[in-house]
């Protein structure tokens, strides 16, 4: 049987435990906003969640809490360029391997771009590009061991998108999208299966760092005329991240209502 | 020899523009001009029985003529209330031309006060509270005519001397229209904040803005304006305030004679004090039961905008006048502004001083309330990079691109997630207004001034009054102040 796919026609043996039964999967960002409801619906789908948190304990204990007992729940900050790896050994050890990575903490402001520094620059690029890299590289080594693994990046419809939105976030997001896309063919022959997600306006997200008539003027855009709810990225998450995903590959698929496409 | 033929005379002052008024003396409604006549502007008019009458309308022609250039075309409100029959001001509440919504609605709840100010616009009878029945009524076809408001201030008499005060409170700010009126403020002499805890701190749970009359720093001007010293009383209400971080709008009224020479001083003790948000110079008005009679010849104590403008400028050193510009809610005449940056280093910068100033006024078009809206983004976008290419900038450059690029992290940033009223908040922390509100009296009313006024008293029977309209010419019919009073009494001497 090639390595991450199932055959069709045949009975899944996960189907009565859940989607990701048995997962072992990795979500940073996880104590609000979109992260949150990605690790609710993994956990309901019954894998085993480690997710990272920096700064917002409450909602990283609310996040626990939903995932269940087994929940790993690991503090850290992912611009250091050595914490990504020092988390993918902790759920290693804690989890004993890795199936999934689910990069999702990234950050926004929105700053004009002729007002930013180097030193912010960097410091977004090293939250929304350059962890998920690392974290990538490293979640690989696992994954290529095993010859199965998925990675789902987290973007945004500014990415690859001309919208109004903060410069050096929609500069992180059109990287992650192409590496994304380069990735998919480097880790492909190994079972690992690379896909993003350019998220619209959700709920919970980034959408507080969004002016109101912004907002309002997706609202108008949307086909279904409201934004996403967290959960909602998490169920197209878990199936990018399940066995039921055999041939998505180096996709970046757009989930913001029907407002751009 | 010939005979001497008599020489024709120039009449002294030229003519501007025809408008409406009433006479001082009887109320009727007569005919008036707005003339040019050395270098200021002055209304003229003519009563058949009381004859002549001539007020100063704005020191300086030039400012005045400026001013009406820039003109945006007014917001119909969701409805109004009555037909036009008779024509402006005979029609009152909102009438159908009405060129203006409704943006400073004020709901007077009481006409009972402690205090018996020579200079009240008001006629407080000592008798009215308005039943919670009534109030709800009113408050109720506010929102049905108006959707959403910036604010609704209550007013009186002294409303925090009505035995339903807080739950009037409640109504607006929790009860069925919660979220509509974005800010109760509460137009008081202070008295009950300074002097009893309790109510203090009631009054800064129940969410209102304490709008303070707050006319002096110095003792010796509140006898002569309000009947009694308030001094130790209005900075003990301000410790209290500033003890229970009570938001507040510090409301001095400004009499030629009395307190211009401190119009300085009240906006740097204004802009110094964290919870005031805005300043708003009420210059005296001869209407009311004190304002009628406080000066003995009230057309020589006027004071106007561009005075005004000039005497803030004086006072101050650094607030320009030329930072103050009409409101393009309402006529020019009738409120200018300006809106104040706080700097990261504490300092406030007026915006004019570093936006494009079309921009700013459209930013600032028919609203009272400044909130982060397109225009905003666009003149603070325009201004950022302005400031930011220039060749040659002023000393403050960098301070002010640092401080707006503070401000925008403050708001619109992932690591501090803040719903839409808090960043309102924020933005109003960062930020103060000084107002210059000039209500009419008698002498210069002006309907064109009360055809696009967005300052409308709220009546319980669904009316909205433009406040100088009420003033001078309604409130003596209202049955809640004036059971007696016979409806209907207004007349067009001249039409």
């Amino acid at each position: 049987m090639i390595p991450g796919m199932t055959i069709p026609g045949t009975t899944d043996p996960t189907a009565a435990a859940g989607l990701l039964a048995g997962r072992r999967i990795l979500v940073t960002g996880g104590s609000g906003g979109l992260g949150a409801g990605i690790c609710g619906v993994l956990a309901r789908e019954g894998a085993r969640v480690a997710f990272t948190w920096h700064r917002d304990a409450d909602g990283a204990a609310r996040t626990a809490a939903a995932c269940g007992p087994e929940a790993l729940c690991i503090q850290a900050d992912l611009r250091d360029p050595a914490a990504p790896g020092r988390v993918v050994e902790a759920v290693e050890a804690a989890f004993g391997g890795l199936d999934a990575l689910v990069n999702n903490a990234a950050f926004s402001e929105a700053v004009p771009f002729i007002l930013l520094d180097d030193a912010e620059l960097d410091e977004l690029m090293q939250l929304n590009l350059f962890a998920p890299m690392r974290l990538a590289r490293a979640a690989l080594r696992p994954m290529i061991r095993q010859k199965h693994g998925r990675i789902v990046n987290v973007s945004s419809f500014v990415g690859s998108r001309t919208l109004p939105g903060p410069v050096h976030y929609a500069a992180s997001k059109g990287g992650l999208e192409g590496f994304t896309r380069s990735l998919a063919h480097e880790a492909g022959p190994y079972g690992v299966l690379v896909n993003a997600v350019a998220a619209g306006i959700f709920e919970g997200g980034l959408k507080h760092t969004i002016p109101a008539h912004h907002q309002a003027r997706y609202l108008q855009a949307c086909a279904l005329g409201r934004f996403g709810r967290p959960e909602e990225c998490g169920e197209l998450v878990a199936w990018l991240c399940s066995d039921r995903n055999t041939y998505t590959q180096g996709a970046v698929i757009v989930q913001d209502g029907g407002t751009t496409g | 020899m010939l005979p001497i033929l008599p020489s024709r005379r120039d009449r002294d002052g030229a003519f501007l523009s025809y408008t409406r008024s009433i006479c001082p003396d009887c109320r009727g409604l007569i005919d008036a001009h707005l003339v040019l006549k050395d270098g200021q502007v002055v209304m003229q008019k003519r009563c058949p029985q009381h004859g002549a009458f001539e007020v100063l309308v704005s020191s300086d022609a030039e400012y005045y003529l400026r001013s009406l250039t820039y003109t945006k075309p007014g917001t119909l409100p969701l409805a109004f209330s009555t037909p036009v029959v008779h024509g402006c001001p005979l029609d009152c509440g909102l009438c159908e031309d009405h060129l203006q919504h409704t943006c400073s609605p004020i709901l007077e709840i009481n006409d009972k006060c402690d205090l018996t100010c020579p200079v009240c616009i008001v006629r407080n009878q000592q008798r009215y509270q308005m039943p919670f029945e009534a109030f709800t009524r009113a408050v109720d076809g506010l929102v049905e005519k108006e959707g959403e408001l910036p604010l609704l201030l209550l007013s009186g008499g002294e409303p925090t001397l009505h035995p339903q005060f807080f739950e009037f409170c409640d109504y607006v700010l929790r009860g069925p229209h919660q979220g509509r009126i974005k800010r109760l403020l509460v137009s008081t002499h202070g008295r009950r904040i300074a002097q009893s805890p309790g109510f203090a701190e009631k009054f800064k749970a129940s969410g209102a803005y304490a709008s303070l009359q707050f006319d002096t720093l110095k003792p010796g001007v509140y006898p002569k304006m309000r009947g009694v010293e308030l001094l130790d009383m209005k900075l003990a209400c301000i410790e209290r305030i500033r003890e229970l971080d009570i938001p507040t709008v510090l409301v001095p009224t400004l009499s030629k004679g009395d307190n211009d020479d401190e119009v300085g001083a009240l906006i740097e003790f204004g802009v110094a004090l964290p919870q005031v948000s805005s300043i708003v110079l009420q210059p005296m008005a001869h209407v009311g039961d004190g304002g009628d009679g406080y000066h003995r010849t009230p057309q020589g104590h006027r004071l106007t905008m561009p005075e005004l403008h000039q005497l803030i400028e004086a006072q101050t050193g650094w607030l320009k006048a030329d930072a103050f510009h009409p409101v393009p809610c309402s006529h020019p005449t009738c409120y200018t502004a300006t809106y104040l940056f706080r700097l990261d280093d504490g300092r406030y910068k007026p915006l004019p001083d570093f936006v494009d100033i079309r921009q700013y006024l459209d930013a600032m078009a028919n609203r009272a309330v400044m909130r982060t809206d397109e225009s905003l983004e666009r003149m603070l976008l325009d201004s950022i990079t302005e400031l930011w290419s220039a060749t040659k900038v002023g000393e403050d450059a960098s301070e002010v691109l640092a401080s707006i690029k503070g401000f925008l992290k403050e708001t619109f940033s992932s690591r501090n997630p803040l719903t839409p009223d808090q960043i309102e908040r924020v933005t109003e922390a960062r930020s103060k207004a000084v107002f210059i509100h000039a209500f009419m009296d008698a002498w210069d009313l002006d309907v064109t001034r009360l055809k696009k006024c967005c300052t409308h008293y709220v009546l319980d029977d669904g009316r909205l009054m433009p406040g100088c309209s009420y003033n001078n010419l309604y409130r003596q019919q209202d049955r809640r102040f004036f059971p007696e009073a016979r409806p209907g009494g207004l007349v067009s001497i001249d039409g």
